[in-house]
């Protein structure tokens, strides 16, 4: 035999359809909050909100992204939005504006992540991978958001102008029109 | 090889339609064609068509060996220079390659000549795998073709395994494609079925919509960093975006691997002529900065020029840029898209494809790793295969 029978595959022809291949995330529901004292206005009590706003204070130092000018900084964050380093002197960080926490799922306790000010308005996650819209609110994001970590940044090189975020970058260059790329 | 008629299933397009494989006619002419069907021996199969594209692989990774490293030569490639260093290195750490697609001119008589080797975004993946068999089964069931009947075909086995040795256990794999081209996405999404297989996660992303984070590494649009990239997007387009300098540093693994740029280029048809003269199954090919050169003069005062010359563009896809001229200098036939028209071209001994019942085959051998593993045929009335061509099952004869 030259041949093996393929499994039947049925194509569904549009995007979604590799959703179906399993990138389906569970869902957490998250709270954000721009201090420690509006978070224990809410239901949850002071003490958490204190050790929660703790955790995202240290993943801030630990994670958010460096830049090795004020206006290389200002430029992803927004003016205003940018500190100086205070273990290192010229290098610049945005400011920590609030923190998202949530429960873990299978109810391990909490976990929240430091949010920072995202270019164009908004805030995010210091890997940007997570983003708000204010810093109040409800909503749910999929559960890893919750428990990954972003890279450690303390001690990392600065970025440059020339290294910091694009995107839509690919795809500009393709030559073949109307029939799709391949072949 | 012979063309046998009699061979269309009565229900094969409510199974096509079942099957989402809904290009089965385009622009109004009929894609999917299975009319008739090339019947083969076992032994043709294999030594015409299978062994030789094995063959014509490790070929094609000996020439990519000669050609990484050597700036001179990968610039005569196309290769951008700023991405030298990134396509070279890929080769060097041994990147693992996935799959392509051979281009061959067969007419049943003499070897089988390799006219291009798409080794990097082959399309037709499904037509290939899948609804080939599928008209396999169904034409053996209903006695149209004979009961013991076999097809060179395990492609979709053999990428399954394949991406089961490329990428770790439980690896998450983007895939993506331009946006809104129906066939591209029946590729991207019969790949992803292949790494479902291989126990892998798959998700989709269009090219467009790839981004770089702070850290500098690929992600998708809902900023999840992509570890793994098959991209139905060519490198020769890929080297040339934009954002292109941050690939070598994103950390990504693509599919195929940077080297492929070496590969999936029709310059490399002229490397290959280069190392390995005369070979049965090349055909001789030289950059046209080369014409003239002793080994130029040596395949002409063999003959080979003598059923005329085809211009390509070192990138091009579905024929765009082809050209075809007779002995004489007549052009035979000329493709009107233009749009790779401003890369270099290589001039190939025109090896005529066999006219078998109006129609003109080519012979697409399909290479999962190192390996042919199978055969997909397509034929157009034109001496220049297009993408208006039309997919033609396959079977060997018991």
């Amino acid at each position: 035999m030259k041949a093996s029978a393929p499994r039947r595959i049925i194509l569904l022809g549009a995007a979604s359809a590799l959703a179906l291949a399993g990138c389906q995330e569970d869902r957490t529901d998250v709270v954000i909050f721009d201090d420690p004292e509006s978070c224990a206005s809410s239901e949850y009590g002071s003490e958490l909100c204190e050790e929660q706003y703790a955790e995202a204070l240290a993943e801030h130092d630990e994670t958010a992204p460096r830049y090795d000018a004020r206006e290389v900084c200002e430029a992803e964050h927004g003016e205003g939005a940018c500190i100086e380093d205070e273990s290192r002197p010229s290098i610049f960080m945005p400011l920590m504006a609030g923190f998202l926490m949530g429960q873990l799922l299978g109810g391990r306790g909490f976990a929240s992540r430091a949010m920072v000010p995202a270019a164009g308005g908004g805030f995010a996650t210091t890997d940007g991978s997570t983003r708000a819209g204010s810093l109040s609110g409800r909503g749910s994001v999929g559960a890893s958001a919750l428990t990954s970590k972003a890279a450690s940044t303390r001690n990392a090189a600065p970025l440059t102008r020339s290294t910091v975020a694009r995107s839509g970058g690919f795809g500009a260059a393709r030559t073949s029109g109307g029939f799709g790329a391949g072949g | 090889m012979r063309k046998v008629e009699g061979t269309e299933r009565p229900d094969w397009q409510a199974r096509a339609e079942e099957a989402g494989f809904t290009f089965h006619s385009m622009h109004g002419e009929p894609y999917w064609d299975e009319t008739s069907a090339y019947a083969f021996t076992l032994d043709e199969i294999e030594t015409r068509l299978e062994d030789p594209s094995t063959e014509l692989h490790a070929m094609a990774r000996e020439a990519a060996a000669r050609v990484a490293g050597d700036e001179a030569r990968m610039a005569r490639l196309g290769i951008p220079e700023a991405h030298m260093a990134f396509v070279a290195d890929s080769w060097e750490a041994g990147e693992a390659e996935l799959y392509g697609r051979m281009d061959l001119a067969y007419d049943g008589e003499g070897p089988a000549k390799l006219l291009e080797y798409n080794a990097d975004t082959p399309t037709s993946l499904y037509e290939a795998g899948h609804f080939q068999w599928d008209w396999l089964e169904g034409a053996r069931a209903a006695g149209l073709i004979p009961e013991g009947s076999d097809q060179l075909n395990r492609l979709q086995e053999a990428l399954a395994e394949r991406l089961a040795e490329i990428c770790g256990p439980g690896e998450q794999v983007h895939f993506a494609a331009v946006a809104g081209a129906a066939e591209d996405y029946a590729t991207v999404e019969t790949m992803a079925y292949a790494a479902r297989d291989a126990g892998l996660g798959a998700h989709y992303v269009d090219i467009g919509a790839v981004g770089i984070d702070p850290s500098g590494r690929l992600v998708d649009e809902e900023a999840r960093v992509i570890g793994t990239l098959f991209k139905l997007y060519p490198w020769e387009d890929f080297l040339r975006d934009e954002a292109a300098d941050a690939l070598a540093a994103s950390g990504t693994r693509f599919l195929e691997p940077p080297w492929k740029a070496l590969v999936s280029n029709k310059a490399l048809l002229a490397v290959l002529w280069e190392m390995f003269e005369g070979h049965p199954n090349l055909l001789p090919t030289f950059l046209e900065a080369d014409a003239g050169s002793p080994a130029w003069d040596r395949a002409h005062a063999a003959g080979h020029f003598a059923r005329g010359t085809v211009r390509k563009p070192i990138f091009s896809r579905e024929g765009a840029g082809v050209r075809i001229e007779g002995a004489d200098g007549a052009v035979l036939e000329a493709s009107a898209n233009a749009a790779y028209d401003a890369h270099p071209t290589v001039v190939q001994a025109h090896a005529p494809l066999p006219e078998m019942g109006g129609f003109r085959p080519v012979m697409g051998t399909w290479i999962v790793g190192e390996t042919c593993v199978a055969l997909g045929i397509r034929e157009d009335r034109s001496r220049i295969t297009q993408d208006l061509s039309r997919f033609k099952p396959h079977y060997i004869e018991p």
